[in-house]
């Protein structure tokens, strides 16, 4: 579900929180005082899913896998270009490398500049989907997809150092 | 200032209340504000408190009770059961607004001490 | 100086109250004419020193008086007691610097909960607790008419056993629970309703005995929690703790200290560390025959500090990236707890989030404020029908799988309620049962998270490894509490589990808690249920002639009908004094009333997406990937 916004690759993140935030004004438990039981129950599985269908479309990833599926497009089996593949093997050995090495500097700029290159994958996603190329838009959703577990990867180095 | 107590019990004239205007008129509008404009106030003092006693003001809607007396602040009427009364005889209730907060205050003669915040007071 | 009064109404209804139930100080707040205000004693004193002492006869002291009969009697009075929550015996925390007698466990149950030896009993802390919560409500009983729900705080931090026995606790004062909610989002809302400034802040809390840090964005009235994090074992104690071990214990020329010494020693830490919130130097007199007094400065003291608020870093840094957020993007952080008093910490929170902290509201009154307001909300009342709190889960939740790694099912800041979903399968050949073991944190092993609950799902039909499969449901509630179920699909055998914690005690030893606490025991009990059985039918039917009458559009030919009967079986239920007869009297008029309801709700969404038939919305969107348009098939 799409908490009733038009279905659009390049959604207006703002537009979805202001969305989100009224229809939970209608569903969240805590407005449900004055209601039967009945309709506590009911307003509390809609609250469940308001809350599920909101952290599907924020996550770019779940959004492109929606919007295929929509027209009918399987993403799980896109495999991405040889040569993105070979980019993102080396990617990752620098990774392992840097968080060898304790190099934190090196890890944050690895992150900065896959974390470009994932807002210029979004940016052709949103075009493809825009012109209704929904073919161009599989292999794009597979690269999103290893971009997003790299800069998960990041993560949790971060974490690993803080710690 | 008219009081409706009844004059065969001539002591009695001396153990009064008095509400202030001020005290009147929030009175008039708390009343008001409650839907129950023709209710009663009910001042009283009960036992408890860190300094012996404390101070009650609570509406009542029933109509008094045999032991009460009953007075009229300009159509408010008040009731102060007998034994309460002892301790509330020139006992003046009054409406204060302070920056804080605002409300009602006795300001009562008889009171020798009271505890810091006045929610309780011990007699003379 | 003079009280003023209100004008006290024996006819009001019983109003909504907002606990915060503090390691160090707990406070009790309510709204009054459109504004929260914390409740005072005599004196003027808002807070209630989180102390019970307990004395022989079972006499109980809760407050400023027992905090005075600590030096006293230190093995007899619990302090700090929120440290404790829904811990078991062989918790660390139990064995770290404490003037309490911690009474061994006999059995293996029995150490699922921490228990001391306070003069004449054996108490928990959900038992301790429970005794504050009582003073607080006594005290709200003397101020308001009657108490309603009432809200109580935890910190955001707190995983689910500790939040159980945070209601727990509740349960066993006689209090009805609205809703836990989160301390610095409670704060959040109080600072909010003030100072109505959109932006995302960063709550900062240190507390006497807890840390956390939550990152908001707050809307127009909506508080959207982005992300939450923290310590819960980490507060203003561990300053005392700190400067007790480092300076005062070496200047008393002990090295093997006994309860009444440490309770001497931290005392004298906290004296210390609150001259030295304003003075640059402290002088200490020590009781002991013949020594110097010692000198303490305030470096010295950042010295000590230091490396316990450093630790306060770590989690915040990890909330911001979850909230991905730098803290340049901040609109402000505001300070909550006592802790944050200390320069030490104001000067570190500066650094951390380079912005000047906001500390306009007491830090100590901040948080009771802010659950008094949400107790008002949650009671319908007061008006305020734009403000709501998105708040999320704040430690994943996962089951453990084979090798002992954890499968998570809800990562952490997840905003709840949610549900998740998770399918298992058998690994031997004619596996007719499957343990399940529930577990909370953030670490990739099992036994490295905190254990929540193990059960085993019994009656799966032989079938070949591999055959069966196990679909596992999370449900967490508003009250960030975990309700599990599991299924076997192929089958349909299904299981609902109440996920009671691991750590803590279970139902039949509240129950047996409620009667001992109650003078006619079971009677009283039985009254009791009862009382609540009807209060709660009189709330239904009222609601329900209250829907008839305004949606009467939406009923369809004969439910009016249907749903008349239920209730007027539910008001016939009422005359008798029979608990059960009314609970499924109440049952058949939820049943009666479900598609009416749905068709209520619909209507309500439908009004909120700006009057565009819901059916309409739905048929023009698909499903996105893992969920149901449950929307569109109930509409249909």
């Amino acid at each position: 579900m799409t908490l009733g916004l038009t279905p659009t690759y390049g959604l207006d993140l703002s537009a979805l929180d202001a969305r989100y935030h009224e229809l939970s004004k209608v569903v969240h438990p805590d407005r449900q005082a004055g209601r039967s039981p009945a309709e506590r129950r009911r307003a509390l599985s809609l609250a469940v899913d308001v809350n599920a269908a909101y952290r599907a479309l924020r996550d770019p990833v779940r959004r492109a896998e929606a919007m295929l599926a929509r027209g009918g497009r399987a993403s799980d089996r896109a495999a991405p270009s040889p040569a993105f593949l070979m980019d993102v093997m080396e990617l990752r050995e620098g990774l392992a490398a840097a968080r060898a090495a304790s190099d934190l500097g090196r890890v944050r700029g690895m992150a900065d500049e896959v974390r470009a290159r994932r807002d210029r994958v979004i940016a052709g996603l949103a075009a493809a989907f825009g012109a209704g190329r929904d073919d161009d838009a599989v292999p794009l959703v597979a690269e999103l997809r290893y971009l997003a577990r790299f800069l998960d990867e990041v993560r949790a180095i971060e974490e690993e150092a803080d710690a | 200032m008219m009081t409706a107590e009844s004059p065969k019990d001539p002591p009695a004239s001396k153990l009064a209340v008095t509400l202030s205007p001020r005290a009147v008129e929030m009175a008039k509008a708390r009343l008001q504000k409650r839907g129950t404009p023709d209710a009663a106030l009910r001042l009283g003092v009960k036992g408890g408190g860190c300094s012996g006693f404390g101070y009650v003001v609570e509406f009542s809607d029933d109509p008094p009770r045999e032991r009460d007396r009953v007075f009229d602040f300009d159509g408010v009427r008040v009731y102060v059961d007998k034994k309460s009364l002892v301790y509330l005889a020139g006992t003046t209730l009054d409406w204060e607004q302070t920056l804080m907060k605002s409300g009602f205050k006795f300001l009562n003669p008889q009171e020798a001490a009271s505890c810091g915040c006045g929610h309780s007071f011990t007699v003379k | 100086m003079s009280v003023l009064f209100d004008i006290f109404d024996p006819k009001a209804a019983p109003r909504p109250i907002g606990i915060d139930l503090g390691t160090t100080n707990s406070l009790v707040a309510c709204v009054r004419d459109g504004r929260p205000e914390c409740l005072r004693d005599c004196d003027g004193v808002a807070l209630v020193p989180s102390v019970v002492s307990y004395g022989a006869r079972g006499h109980v002291v809760v407050g400023a008086e027992a905090a005075r009969l600590q030096s006293a009697h230190p093995e007899d009075t619990v302090a700090s007691v929120k440290r404790f929550m829904g811990r078991g015996a062989d918790d660390p925390e139990t064995r770290r610097l404490s003037s309490l007698r911690f009474e061994p466990p006999t059995s293996e149950a029995d150490s699922r909960v921490v228990r001391f030896r306070v003069a004449d009993r054996v108490v928990s802390p959900v038992e301790v607790s429970a005794e504050i919560l009582r003073v607080l409500a006594a005290r709200a009983r003397e101020e308001l008419n009657g108490v309603g729900g009432v809200v109580i705080t935890v910190p955001a931090y707190f995983d689910d056993a500790q939040r159980q026995a945070t209601k727990d606790a509740a349960k066993l004062a006689g209090l009805e629970v609205l809703r836990l909610l989160n301390e610095p989002t409670a704060a959040a809302l109080a600072y909010g309703l003030e100072k109505k400034q959109n932006g995302t802040f960063a709550v900062y809390d240190l507390g006497g005995g807890t840390f956390d840090v939550t990152i908001l964005r707050l809307d127009d009235g909506v508080f959207h929690v982005r992300a939450t994090g923290g310590d819960s074992a980490l507060g203003g104690d561990d300053f005392d703790r700190a400067i007790a071990e480092s300076r005062v214990l070496p200047a008393l020329g002990v090295t093997a200290p006994g309860p009444d010494v440490r309770r001497l020693a931290l005392d004298l830490a906290r004296r210390a560390k609150h001259a030295l919130t304003e003075h640059a130097e402290v002088e200490l007199s020590l009781p002991r025959e013949g020594s110097a007094p010692l000198v303490l400065t305030r470096a010295e003291l950042d010295g000590i500090l230091r490396p316990i608020v450093e630790r306060t870093g770590v989690a915040c840094r990890r909330a911001l990236r979850d909230a991905e957020l730098s803290p340049t993007e901040l609109t402000g952080v505001i300070l909550v707890g006592g802790s944050t008093r200390s320069p030490t910490v104001r000067a570190y929170v500066r650094e951390l989030f380079g912005v000047e902290p906001l500390c306009e509201l007491d830090p100590d009154e901040v948080v009771a404020l802010g659950a008094a307001a949400q107790a008002e909300l949650l009671a319908g009342e007061g008006g305020v029908d734009d403000v709501l709190l998105l708040d999320v889960l704040p430690l994943s939740l996962g089951i453990e799988t084979m090798g002992g790694v954890v499968d998570k099912i809800l990562p952490r800041n997840t905003t709840i309620p949610a549900e998740a979903r998770s399918t298992f399968t058998t690994y031997a050949d004619r596996q007719t049962g499957f343990e399940l073991h529930v577990v909370q944190g953030e670490r990739e092993l099992a036994a490295d998270c905190r254990s929540l609950a193990r059960f085993t799902l019994r009656g799966i039909p032989p079938m070949p490894a591999g055959m069966a499969r196990l679909e596992v449901t999370f449900s967490v509630d508003a009250d960030g509490l975990l309700h599990v179920s599991a299924r076997e699909v192929t089958t349909g055998i299904e299981q609902r589990v109440e996920v009671k914690p691991t750590y803590g005690l279970d139902d039949d030893a509240i129950e047996q808690m409620l009667l001992s606490a109650l003078d006619h025991g079971e009677d009283d009990l039985a009254a009791r249920r009862l009382a609540e059985a009807r209060i709660e039918s009189e709330q239904v039917l009222t609601v329900t002639r209250q829907a008839l009458a305004t949606d009467a559009a939406l009923l369809e030919p004969g439910e009016r009908d249907q749903i008349e009967a239920a209730m007027a079986a539910l008001v016939a239920a009422l005359d008798c004094a029979n608990a059960s007869l009314i609970h499924l009297a109440n049952e058949d008029l939820e049943r009666a009333t479900h598609a009416f309801a749905g068709r209520r709700m619909d209507a309500a969404i439908a009004r909120a997406i700006g009057g565009k038939q819901l059916g309409e919305v739905e048929r023009s969107v698909e499903g996105a990937k893992g969920i149901e348009a449950h929307l569109a098939a109930e509409r249909s």
